[in-house]
């Protein structure tokens, strides 16, 4: 894999990021945004209380032309595979007024590559590429290689869900203060893995409508000792949200991404909302 | 003109597929009344994958749900393609797009049933 010559400097960088989204915005498919209250659990270097939040996700993708397999008959085929390759861009994350404060500070840019198979259950797998940077855009990197995302409905109940989504990616970090400060030669790439599992349990009562969950987790290979000692070389995620009528829910958080501040816990009170 | 929410077989058949208990049990009657349904959007479904912003696991579930929403309707109504040409697949995928956008409403999941599948009585 090649290393990308984007422009990388914190002068270019907004821009890069604010074309991104322009794009995403402008070309096609999804805009969603999220307003949030977000509580993040203080620290001894941040005093994080109740924020606002503003969560977006732009998206665009373009897929191949379809198999024509049964175009002999008129007959409609429920169980037809489905096969197709894809192209995509996304912007995503979480911002808030004041960007120290920010519990889910991540915010994501990326490319892909994609080709999708459905027969039993669904698969998707590909290349990409992906920038990752938090908000106040101090700490970011280069992320690329490949994923592979699997779903299934109707595994427990009738209309439930599982996924799980993984991604092995060789990391090219431009800064990051806390790797520099671990790591007495200068910052240099490494690999790193990671995965989400998700599922989605229907209800039928009042008042909720539904409860998911969220586990992500990332991990770097063969990380330095000193890496290793700071707990740099792992991350892990969860978040499980009730859903109540009319999209509003209540979340609970635990754990912290990537060039999160050190959010151990937070409850999040919010609705869903699609521009 | 764009396609309107009406007691056609097409808005009737999607209705009733994604709210029926033994359909797909998406929403109840009593909160979502056929006469309101036109605009209710894909991200109200209790299906769609709300608690992640995982664009792959959106997607790959949207398909999911498309396939048991037209293996309902193949099982409850007397269906076929609208056209030969296009196949199955392209079908769901249609159908699929639809449901993997969370501000899509019921009206554009009919429109592209009406404009996919041919129902017997039609």
């Amino acid at each position: 894999m090649m290393r990308s010559n984007l422009p990388m400097n914190k002068g270019l960088l907004p821009l890069f990021m604010l074309g991104w989204a322009g794009v995403a915005w402008s070309g096609c498919d999804d805009a969603t945004l999220m307003p949030a209250i977000l509580d993040a659990e203080n620290n001894a270097e941040n005093s994080a209380g109740t924020v606002i939040g503003l969560g977006y996700d732009l998206q665009c993708s373009r897929k191949s032309e379809r198999s024509d397999a049964d175009s002999d008959t008129d007959e409609l085929d429920s169980d037809a595979t489905i096969q197709f390759f894809e192209g995509e861009l996304r912007a995503r994350g979480m911002l808030t007024g004041d960007a120290d404060e920010n519990p889910e500070t991540l915010q994501e840019l990326m490319g892909a590559a994609s080709y999708v198979w459905s027969a039993a259950f669904t698969i998707k797998a590909g290349l990409f590429y992906r920038l990752e940077a938090e908000q106040t855009l101090d700490e970011r990197q280069e992320a690329y290689g490949a994923r592979l995302t699997l779903g299934k409905m109707g595994l427990f109940a009738d209309n439930d869900a599982l996924a799980l989504s993984l991604n092995l990616a060789q990391i090219d970090p431009e800064t990051d203060t806390a790797r520099a400060a671990l790591l007495t030669e200068k910052l240099d790439h490494y690999d790193r893995w990671d995965a989400e599992l998700y599922f989605s349990y229907p209800m039928k009562g009042e008042p909720l409508e539904k409860i998911t969950v969220s586990y992500r987790y990332f991990r770097e290979q063969e990380a330095p000792a000193a890496i290793r000692q700071a707990g740099l070389d792992r991350y892990r995620y969860s978040k499980i949200m009730f859903w109540l009528k009319d999209e509003l829910y209540l979340a609970y958080a635990t754990g912290e991404l990537p060039f999160d501040v050190a959010a151990d816990q937070h409850v999040e009170l919010g609705w869903s909302y699609s521009l | 003109m764009a396609y309107q929410w009406q007691a056609n077989l097409a808005c009737i058949a999607t209705y009733k597929t994604l709210e029926a208990d033994d359909g797909l049990d998406q929403f109840e009657e009593a909160d979502i009344p056929f006469s309101k349904a036109a605009d209710v959007a894909m991200r109200r479904l209790r299906f769609y994958p709300s608690g992640t912003d995982n664009a792959d696991i959106i997607e790959v579930l949207s398909i999911e749900m498309a396939r048991r929403f037209v293996k309902l309707l193949v099982k409850r109504y007397s269906v076929k393609k609208q056209k030969k040409e296009i196949s199955s697949q392209q079908i769901i995928m249609r159908i699929a797009d639809v449901l993997a956008k969370p501000k899509a409403t019921l009206t554009e999941l009919a429109e592209v049933v009406d404009d996919a599948i041919k129902f017997a009585d039609e």
